[in-house]
């Protein structure tokens, strides 16, 4: 308490009015100016004061703003002081708030020196604007860009979708909401996967599931889309990481549309299929031929040459039963000769016969079958004693005129030649079978044994001797031949009570034939 | 000797028969004009049986090797010594010989 009256203790000076000489003027000039000195820097510190506490947390140099406050305040306050010495000669307590207001002042002092180089890193408010321009410009490009990507995202002709990394879809776009005729709003939230057909979902690691966990860095394959309707639609998918540094980021997943590929696709593998089935069963077809035609070619050598030899002997031992004068064995050998070169002549018609029993330039035409079967019993002339039935309705059929009456001519013509008594019985009848008529010519002869049916058909096959029942062998296999390359089949069978039957299908629709056909199967509306 | 000819063209048994005939008289030669009719002369066991068998090989129906097929299972005839002949005397002329199955029947 004794330093502090000691401290407000005036006695030892004069006010400062006593000291010297004042004019009124001079003396309040210093005190008016003193007070208004520590008016100001009072409300200069009170008002920093005020906005440093609003700005407390966000001051660059919050210790040397207090700093100010205080040594501006110390300094209005010795400027108080100095006003009221003028009266109150308090020179004790001026000392001490100007020693006071030295302190705080250098303490501003120091803490300002390591600070200046600090405040001249600080940018300046230009930098701060130009800082805050770039930004703005930055922000505007990449508002720009991302307004282009959601563009490319959105507008992308092809379907697209963002995945989070549990495979789950966090965004669409229209493309893939059209393509598999599904609303957004039932895409977003639902598992890619459960979008494909059970057998082109991939298991657990792999495909897209293993690009969402990170196994596999992309994933591209062919998959099916089930519709709603049931209708399944191919789609070319492709998958990988947005980022594929971040392991967290979204999966982007592409589908296009290859429904139309997939299909010409697999249309093209069954062309391909059946062309080689085609070509195969050419090839067998070539093969078979060649095989027939290489027997053809011993056959009918075989066949040729016997006549030939017996008129090269017949000729040989006439002359010699001549120069003998044995006229008896001549008339033989020359009877014989006669039918040598009949049978001769048969083979080698019956020969042409077989070659253009395969020509096409035939006219088809509608053929009333009853009319044809009267013309071919006219050609084969059988005797009276024997009679030619027809049963029933024969129909009209599409066929060429020509080959008709000679496949019917042929098996009418074996029936009675065949047969082994002096009288028979032919009955001829025709009934549909799908989309052919059944043809059947039946005798009531000795019949054929089951196993020598399909014999008959080859060519160059006689069962009995030629001496006994004249014929080249050629017969029936012309009447095959004429018949399948029509389109039909020919079989023999066994007449009821004994006999033979010869069982024709004729096709109702007459076959095209040879590059026509051809080019009717290749054309691609018939592949199945 | 007694000589059973089988063949089914008449003029190349007739060629057989002035051969034979021109080589030694006195054959005994009869002809079968078929595999079938020769098997069934020989099966009814006639008293003047051949002694020898010449067989054409190319015959309608049954054919020369189908023939003595059926005479070499027959223990009766089996025994008979038999001649092929074939007019297919170059072998350029062959055909592959038929398969043993299809012939025995």
């Amino acid at each position: 308490m004794d330093s502090i009256s000691t401290l407000f203790d005036t006695s030892d000076f004069p006010a400062r009015w006593h000291c010297g000489h004042w004019t009124a003027f001079h003396g309040y000039t210093h005190i008016i100016s003193d007070l208004l000195v520590w008016g100001a820097y009072t409300a200069i510190p009170a008002l920093l004061a005020f906005f440093f506490y609003r700005r407390r947390d966000r001051l660059a140099f919050p210790r040397i703003g207090w700093l100010f406050v205080a040594f501006i305040f110390a300094c209005g306050t010795t400027h108080l002081l100095e006003a009221i010495i003028f009266w109150h000669p308090v020179y004790r307590v001026a000392g001490v708030m100007k020693a006071l207001t030295a302190g705080v002042s250098w303490l501003t002092v120091a803490a300002l020196i390591p600070a200046i180089p600090r405040a001249l890193a600080q940018p300046s408010s230009a930098e701060l604007a130009a800082a805050l321009r770039a930004r703005d410009a930055a922000e505007a490009k990449s508002r720009q860009d991302q307004h282009r990507f959601e563009g490319a995202f959105v507008h992308a002709p092809t379907g697209m979708a963002l995945l989070d990394r549990g495979g789950v879809c966090v965004s669409v776009n229209p493309a893939l909401c059209s393509s598999v005729e599904r609303p957004a709003e039932t895409l977003v939230g639902q598992r890619i996967r459960d979008l494909f057909v059970e057998e082109d979902q991939a298991p657990e690691g792999s495909g897209i599931p293993a690009v969402c966990d990170g196994r596999l860095p992309r994933f591209r394959g062919q998959k099916r889309v089930r519709h709603l309707d049931g209708r399944t639609q191919w789609f070319d998918v492709a998958a990988s990481a947005v980022d594929e540094q971040d392991p967290g980021a979204l999966i982007v997943v592409h589908f296009v549309d290859i429904t139309d590929e997939v299909l010409a696709h697999a249309e093209l593998s069954l062309l391909n299929e059946a062309l080689e089935e085609r070509i195969d069963e050419r090839t067998a077809e070539l093969q078979r031929s060649n095989e027939e035609l290489e027997r053809f070619g011993y056959a009918a050598a075989h066949d040729l040459k016997a006549p030939l030899r017996a008129i090269a002997n017949l000729t040989q031992w006439i002359s010699e039963e001549q120069v003998a004068g044995n006229a008896e064995r001549v008339e033989e050998y020359k009877a014989l000769l006669d039918s040598r070169v009949t049978r001769m002549k048969r083979l080698v018609d019956d020969l042409l016969g077989y070659a253009r029993a395969g020509r096409a330039d035939e006219m088809v035409g509608a053929i009333d079958l009853r009319e044809a079967v009267k013309t071919a019993v006219e050609q084969v002339r059988p005797p009276e004693t024997f009679t030619i039935e027809i049963c029933g309705d024969l129909p009209v059929i599409n066929a060429a005129r020509g080959p008709v009456e000679q496949i019917l001519a042929n098996l009418i013509g074996n029936a009675v030649k065949h047969h082994t008594s002096e009288s028979g019985h032919i009955r001829i009848g025709a009934a549909e079978a799908g989309d052919f008529w059944e043809l059947t010519i039946a005798d009531d002869g000795p019949g054929i044994p089951a196993e020598q049916r399909e014999r008959v058909f080859e060519m160059f096959q006689t069962l009995r001797p030629r001496d006994e029942v004249e014929g080249s062998g050629l017969g029936l296999s012309l009447v095959r031949r004429s018949i399948t390359i029509r389109g039909g089949t020919v079989s023999m069978d066994e007449t009821p009570g004994g006999g033979c039957t010869v069982r024709v299908l004729w096709p109702k629709a007459p076959r095209l034939r040879s590059r026509a056909r051809r080019r009717s199967q290749t054309h691609p509306g018939d592949v199945p | 000797m007694k000589v059973l000819l089988v063949d089914d063209d008449r003029v190349d048994a007739m060629a057989v028969e002035r051969a034979m005939g021109a080589v030694q008289a006195g054959f005994d030669l009869r002809h079968a004009s078929s595999g079938q009719a020769a098997l069934d002369e020989l099966r009814n066991g006639a008293p003047d049986s051949p002694t020898v068998l010449v067989i054409d090989l190319h015959m309608p129906g049954m054919d020369g090797i189908a023939l003595l097929r059926h005479i070499r299972a027959d223990p009766q005839l089996a025994a008979l010594p038999a001649f092929i002949l074939s007019t297919s005397a170059d072998l350029s002329d062959r055909a592959p010989p038929p398969p043993f199955t299809s012939s025995a029947g």
